[in-house]
């Protein structure tokens, strides 16, 4: 969950471990092999089966009567949406300041004047304090 | 419960004065005056017991021109929306406890007023004054970001809300025009003899800005991000839910909704995959749920307007919980970026902590808020078999997840560690101030207690509607939809195919105003001095030649003002007299 190779291994949280990335990984395998199959089951056992879309296609058939319809739906919505939406930087893209100058894009930290503390990084050098505070 | 006011004195002003109070007060006084002000709010509004929709409860009314004011109108709708302004108002509090400047507490108050008593305004002049309150006591917070661009955003915002407040007296007055009752009732597009109805138009439009319609929506990304850590939470809640409000009551069931809440929930999606800005990337998640809550009046029926009310009680509690961590971030490293951020959770474990369920409440995980209310919409959509609709929701779900459920918490508090001391070679930043966590503890709280505990929120719903959100039904499609869709993410990640974050601005549909709109209107304005300044030189030449040649004529040395001889005089009147015996002669 985390891909800074140039830390301190004694800077690795636990989820930053090998092992942990890995259990992370099949607790999702698990969990999304358990739900589709739950959504067979609760189809083959549910109570009722209502069709909400009949006569709408094939789309309309699978919303009502697929049982892996909403991950499928999951799946390709998202893969579409990062795979598709990364491709508006071409058009939409600007450099920073592209509307207000710089002064815009430096970073701020407005707390009130008498606020009891001060930010951490407001003071001293180092890249959270640098360009915006000057 | 003994009545603390009169009934006809609306929770509103409760607010409204405390805030005008605050603005002369010092922290810890502002602070106990915000919180009594929250607590007597709550009570009033709780004292009035509700009535079902259209048998509202009516208090406060007076006659004014010849119209029928209320200032307080209880029924199931207005009473859920005051409630939740009240709780989030309760959280802009306490979240602001130590950080909110003079003029944030001041004005914070006024404008929570302000959100409440125009829900609770039962006719179109008092919606009026109290949207455009909620208008002009929003911008300061806006404006308390500070540096000039938070001003410009603050003057942009200012336009675009009292344009909203215009077009909404606009359609008032039609409506006084036509000699009809002002009462804020359902409205009709179209006329009873066919026709559009132009005041209903003008309304909608006016409610529409408020909401983030798709192309009037830029005020909301471009002012949300520039506000203060706390002045941020405190936008979050109530300007665009106002609006929200306003259209389950007017505009319920108005077919023309249903696209542009379909509109509404998928394109800030991928506006949101391409910000840097992570309280921008949630402006645009404000604008996507926001578009849940119009699909859901457009579709009408009692169980989508259930929805939408529910979706918008506990979408104001998360978001409000989102912006809290990010506020908290951007207070401790000074930037909410996440180019600038990552790794987080090592040193801001509870910010990362409430963060996430805020996360997973947007996301509407089981047991957590946003599943026991976006799953009504939903639901709504199938049962009125509206397929397209439907499958645009689960669609924007996905998106939901990955904006808000994923981007937000990974880029701030995992991805890249760029705290490790061994790379800045300074501390980590600490975790949130107390006051802070405070209100992220009663916000996760809030969103996990509604999440497995739906029948409070069930109970405060508008319409009697039996609805059971833990079905193994519902479970299970939700549960394949998130999980399928964190298994995409997990793979994109693996292959390198998920975008790496940019420092960058994104253009919106406002660059159309900012530039070439801003160009248009300078090319105009020097266009408009220039012809002045030919006008008016042009007038001067004019009337200095004429002053010249009057002065010619008639001036001590004219032709007109020398002395004339008596024998002239004598001839003229002779000649005068001659044509005129000759006319007479003539005419005899």
């Amino acid at each position: 969950m985390s891909d800074h190779p140039q830390i301190l291994d004694s800077e690795r949280s636990v989820f930053e471990r090998p092992l942990t990335v890995k259990i992370v990984w099949a607790t999702l395998i698990l969990g999304c092999a358990g739900f589709a199959g739950a959504g067979f089951w609760v189809k083959a056992h549910g109570h009722k089966h209502e069709a909400h879309f009949e006569g709408q296609g094939v789309l309309g058939a699978l919303a009502d009567d697929f049982p892996a319809f909403y991950a499928l739906v999951g799946f390709v919505s998202f893969a579409f949406i990062v795979l598709a939406g990364q491709h508006l930087r071409r058009v939409l893209m600007r450099p920073e300041g592209y509307y207000d100058g710089a002064e815009a894009e430096t970073p701020r930290n407005p707390v009130a004047p008498d606020a009891v503390e001060a930010a951490d990084m407001d003071v001293g050098p180092g890249r959270g304090g640098e360009g915006g505070h000057a | 419960m003994p009545d603390l006011f009169p009934a006809a004195f609306s929770p509103a002003l409760i607010l409204i004065i405390a805030g005008a109070l605050c603005g002369a007060l010092p922290r810890a006084w502002r602070n106990g005056v915000g919180l009594v002000a929250v607590g007597l709010t709550m009570a009033h509004v709780l004292s009035y017991g509700t009535a079902p929709v259209g048998e509202a409860l009516l208090y406060g009314q007076s006659e004014a021109m010849g119209f029928t004011l209320t200032a307080v109108r209880i029924d199931g709708l207005s009473r859920i929306f005051a409630i939740i302004f009240t709780v989030a108002t309760l959280l802009n509090v306490v979240y602001g406890w130590r950080h909110a400047t003079l003029i944030e507490a001041a004005m914070g108050l006024v404008y929570a007023g302000a959100a409440v008593g125009g829900a609770l305004a039962g006719d179109l002049l008092t919606l009026f004054v109290y949207w455009e309150l909620a208008a002009l006591s929003s911008v300061f917070i806006v404006w308390a970001g500070g540096g000039h661009a938070a001003f410009k955003a603050g003057m942009r915002y200012l336009v675009v809300q009292v344009l909203s407040g215009l077009l909404l007296l606009a359609g008032i007055a039609v409506i006084a025009g036509r000699g009809d009752g002002l009462a804020f009732e359902a409205f009709s597009l179209t006329r009873s003899g066919g026709g559009a109805d132009p005041a209903a138009w003008l309304i909608l439009v006016s409610f529409g800005i408020k909401a983030a319609f798709p192309l009037l929506h830029t005020w909301l990304q471009d002012s949300y991000p520039k506000a203060s850590a706390v002045g941020a939470v405190m936008l979050s809640a109530f300007t665009t839910k106002l609006a929200i409000y306003a259209l389950a009551r007017g505009f319920a069931g108005t077919d023309i909704l249903i696209p542009v809440g379909c509109v509404m929930v998928a394109f800030p999606v991928f506006f949101a995959l391409i910000e840097n800005d992570l309280r921008k990337v949630l402006a645009y998640s404000l604008n996507n749920q926001l578009g849940f809550m119009v699909c859901a009046i457009g579709i009408g029926t009692p169980l989508a307007l259930n929805g939408a009310s529910a979706h918008a009680f506990v979408h104001i509690i998360y978001k409000a919980l989102l912006f809290m961590g990010m506020g908290a971030v951007m207070v401790r490293v000074g930037t909410a970026k996440a180019t600038e951020l990552g790794g987080l959770h090592k040193s801001m474990p509870l910010t990362c902590a409430f963060t996430l369920i805020g996360a997973l409440s947007i996301s509407a995980f089981p047991l957590f808020s946003g599943f026991v209310a976006k799953s009504m919409i939903t639901d709504a959509a199938s049962a009125a078999h509206l397929l397209i609709p439907y499958v645009v929701l689960l669609f924007a779900s996905a998106g939901v997840l990955e904006h808000s459920g994923i981007k937000i918490p990974y880029f701030a508090f995992f991805a890249h560690d760029n705290f490790a001391p061994s790379l800045t070679g300074r501390d980590r930043p600490r975790e949130a101030p107390l006051s802070m966590l405070a209100a992220m503890g009663l916000a996760a709280f809030a969103c996990i207690y509604v999440g497995v505990r739906p029948g409070l929120l069930y109970g405060l719903m508008p319409f009697e509607v039996s609805y059971e959100a833990y079905t193994a039904k519902h479970v299970v499609t939700q549960m394949q939809l998130l999980l399928f869709a964190i298994l995409a993410f997990a793979l994109l990640v693996r292959f390198r195919l998920y975008p790496a974050e940019v420092r960058a601005q994104n253009l919106d549909v406002d660059w159309l105003w900012r530039v070439p709109g801003r160009l248009a209107l300078m090319a105009a304005t020097s266009a408009t001095a220039r012809a002045w300044r030919r006008v008016w030189r042009g007038a001067l030449v004019g009337c200095g030649g004429a002053m010249r040649r009057l002065y010619a004529t008639h001036g001590p040395e004219g032709g007109i003002a020398r002395t004339w001889p008596v024998g002239y005089t004598a001839l003229t009147t002779a000649v005068v007299l001659a044509v005129t015996l000759l006319l007479v002669f003539a005419a005899g």
